[in-house]
């Protein structure tokens, strides 16, 4: 009955309880949104770099060399000689495994990447499977085959034996190397990072492309009248197309290669070589992340007090009310302590109420933030390649959880107001 | 037995007391029926709420059988309203976000000492014998004064209690429903044999009682 009369009074005021709800909820969803997504994306990016342990490639911005071998964003560092990989390779001492990826072309926006039929043996650690598994068809095996990720599949609607041509540069609009087609051999399972939205192609795919395609722009004097207004073509259309600063043409060529140390040890070890090295540099992609992602955790630090801030005026806004609706049915509660109820069972149906408030505007809270976040998560994973887990974050459900016992700690608020007031009861009555 | 004994109450007006009730003695046999009369400011309402115990008085004794409701702490005397005291006001004081059903439930439910089924059970005969079933869904808004005071009562008998108060019980009614109410009253008082207390200033009511106490209106200022 004290929960039904409870419950029954509160609903007595529809539009009221119904605000109270909102703004407690919006409070809590918003908060929630800015901790899940802080910690989904943490959670994916670092989920993103754990099969690149090391990344070596040519100088430049570190950020930029991480975002587009692991993240297949932003645009490609300048080459380095395969020999680079031949001599890793040779390091047996520290190196137990190198592979070469080569960037700079695409296949309706998505990165066509030249490797070695190596890289499907590439583990995150012993203790998990390969990192790319086909889901269909089988790896790679001569020039033009290709095997590409899950979304490129969907996206593009391409199975195995379908064909493809390739795009110079990583724009969707570049123009089309139209001197070989690409044919679907394989298709990969999920890979729960970017490199859904990769198409793997032996790294000879990319040499030959180049060699029939055009000639670098270092070699142009060389070249007969006619080939140089092709390449002066192909230069002005290196200015448009940004993003393909580099040239792949000449065979041995490779943007990045993925290491694999013997142990961490020897990761520094190799590392340490590679400081005095101005023709390469050696990144630890989870390093780089972390110094990336400390970037945006500022951002992040920034909206969390605003999201308590929120909560606690929210919380404020709904105990003032939850005050005010308590003077305004002292007369209830006068009708009620008439009929013989005690002071703890009027205490109990105030405590109720706002616990109701509280309780439901903050699960109602975290419904609409995570529900954002699955939104944003989803819009994210499909259009960015940085997979966001759909799932649940144990921070959003402890900032939940906070408000709902904070929230019922200050509840006790209207309740000592009521006991102040409980004195009047009698003049309500008459 | 229903004992008072120099029963004072005071109330604050400004810098001064103004006494609104002073009865020196008073006593009310069990299942005797009385009426308080009186003209307005002569304290019937506050003698009926000291009486309850929603109200303290300023001196005096109130004891309702061996149970000295005058000094039992707060806590004691809200169980034994709960239990005993059947409470009928001028304005019905129905609670406007229960259905007429559950108003009359609710007078059970603080006695602390029915059943769910009791209760319910109890509220469908009382529902019946006032004429309530078809309304028992109703809020009390959507219910006519006659209505609304059948409610109250049925909520005010529902728990069988020993002491039955009504204060004006009958004055927003017409005169059809207000002998329909003093008759629901009286047959319960003498049925379950429980002392009935009723204010009252209408002579039709009043000319129902043999036993009446007549309080004057004190106005009276100490300071």
């Amino acid at each position: 009955m004290i929960r039904k009369i409870a419950w029954q009074q509160l609903w007595s005021k529809p539009l009221t309880t119904s605000l109270l709800l909102l703004v407690m909820a919006l409070a809590v969803a918003l908060s929630v949104l800015v901790v899940s997504l802080g910690s989904g994306l943490q959670r994916g990016l670092i989920a993103a770099t754990e099969p690149f342990t090391l990344l070596v490639g040519s100088p430049g911005s570190s950020q930029q060399f991480v975002l587009n071998t692991v993240f297949l964003q932003d645009k490609p560092l300048s080459n380095i000689s395969y020999q680079e990989v031949t001599q890793l390779r040779a390091n047996t001492k520290l190196v137990k495994q190198a592979i070469p990826l080569a960037f700079g072309d695409s296949v309706k926006g998505f990165r066509l990447v030249g490797t070695e039929p190596e890289i499907f043996t590439v583990r995150a650690d012993n203790t998990k499977p390969e990192w790319l598994r086909l889901s269909s068809g089988r790896p790679f095996q001569t020039p033009f085959e290709a095997v590409i990720g899950q979304d490129v599949a969907k996206q593009l609607g391409l199975a195995l034996g379908d064909t493809f041509y390739s795009t110079h540069g990583t724009l969707a609009k570049g123009k089309e190397h139209q001197e070989e087609k690409f044919t679907v051999v394989g298709i990969l399972a999920d890979t729960g990072g970017p490199y859904n939205q990769a198409v793997l192609t032996p790294i000879e795919s990319i040499w030959e492309l180049h060699a029939h395609g055009h000639k670098p722009n270092r070699v142009q004097g060389q070249l007969p009248k006619a080939a140089q207004a092709q390449a002066q073509a192909q230069a002005q259309e290196q200015v448009q197309d940004q993003d393909h600063s580099h040239d792949l043409s000449e065979k041995g060529d490779v943007t990045a290669i993925m290491v694999e140390p013997v142990g961490f040890g020897q990761a520094y070890t190799l590392a340490a070589q590679y400081v005095k090295r101005k023709d390469a540099q050696l990144v630890f992609p989870a390093q780089v992340i972390t110094q990336l992602f400390n970037l945006m955790g500022r951002g992040e630090k920034v909206w969390q007090p605003i999201g308590y801030l929120l909560i606690g005026l929210a919380m404020a806004v709904v105990l003032v009310t939850a005050y005010l609706a308590t003077v305004n049915r002292l007369r209830d509660y006068a009708i009620l302590k008439a009929l013989g109820a005690t002071q703890k069972q009027l205490y109990s149906i105030l405590i109720q109420q706002t616990a109701y408030v509280i309780g439901l505007g903050a699960v109602f809270g975290w419904l609409m933030g995570f529900g954002a976040y699955l939104g944003l998560a989803y819009a994210l994973n499909t259009s960015s390649a940085i997979i966001m887990p759909l799932a649940i974050s144990s921070a959003s459900l402890q900032l939940t959880l906070l408000c709902i016992v904070v929230g019922l700690a200050v509840s006790l608020l209207p309740v000592y107001a009521f006991h102040r007031k409980a004195k009047q009861l009698h003049d309500v009555m008459n | 037995m229903l004992t008072i004994q120099n029963l004072t109450r005071q109330f604050p007006d400004g810098d001064t007391l103004i006494t609104v009730l002073d009865l020196p003695s008073f006593e009310a046999p069990t299942g005797s029926q009385w009426c308080l009369t009186g003209v307005s400011g002569s304290g019937k309402s506050t003698l009926l709420q000291c009486i309850a115990g929603l109200l303290q008085p300023t001196t005096g004794t109130i004891q309702a059988d061996d149970v000295k409701l005058t000094e039992i702490n707060a806590k004691e005397l809200d169980h034994w309203r709960g239990q005993q005291v059947g409470y009928i006001f001028q304005d019905f004081n129905l609670l406007s976000f229960l259905t007429a059903e559950e108003n009359i439930i609710s007078g059970a439910f603080f006695a602390n000492r029915f059943t769910h089924k009791e209760m319910t059970d109890e509220a469908v005969k009382l529902m019946d014998i006032m004429g309530l079933t078809n309304l028992r869904h109703k809020k009390p808004t959507q219910l006519s004064k006659g209505e609304q005071q059948r409610v109250a009562i049925a909520r005010a008998l529902i728990k069988k209690p020993s002491l039955l108060l009504a204060d004006e019980p009958t004055a927003s009614l017409d005169a059809a429903n207000s002998a329909i109410v003093i008759d629901l009253l009286r047959n319960y008082s003498t049925e379950a044999n429980a002392t009935l207390l009723i204010a009252s200033h209408e002579t039709t009511v009043i000319s129902q009682f043999t036993n009446q106490l007549h309080l004057t209106k004190r106005g009276s200022h100490d300071s």
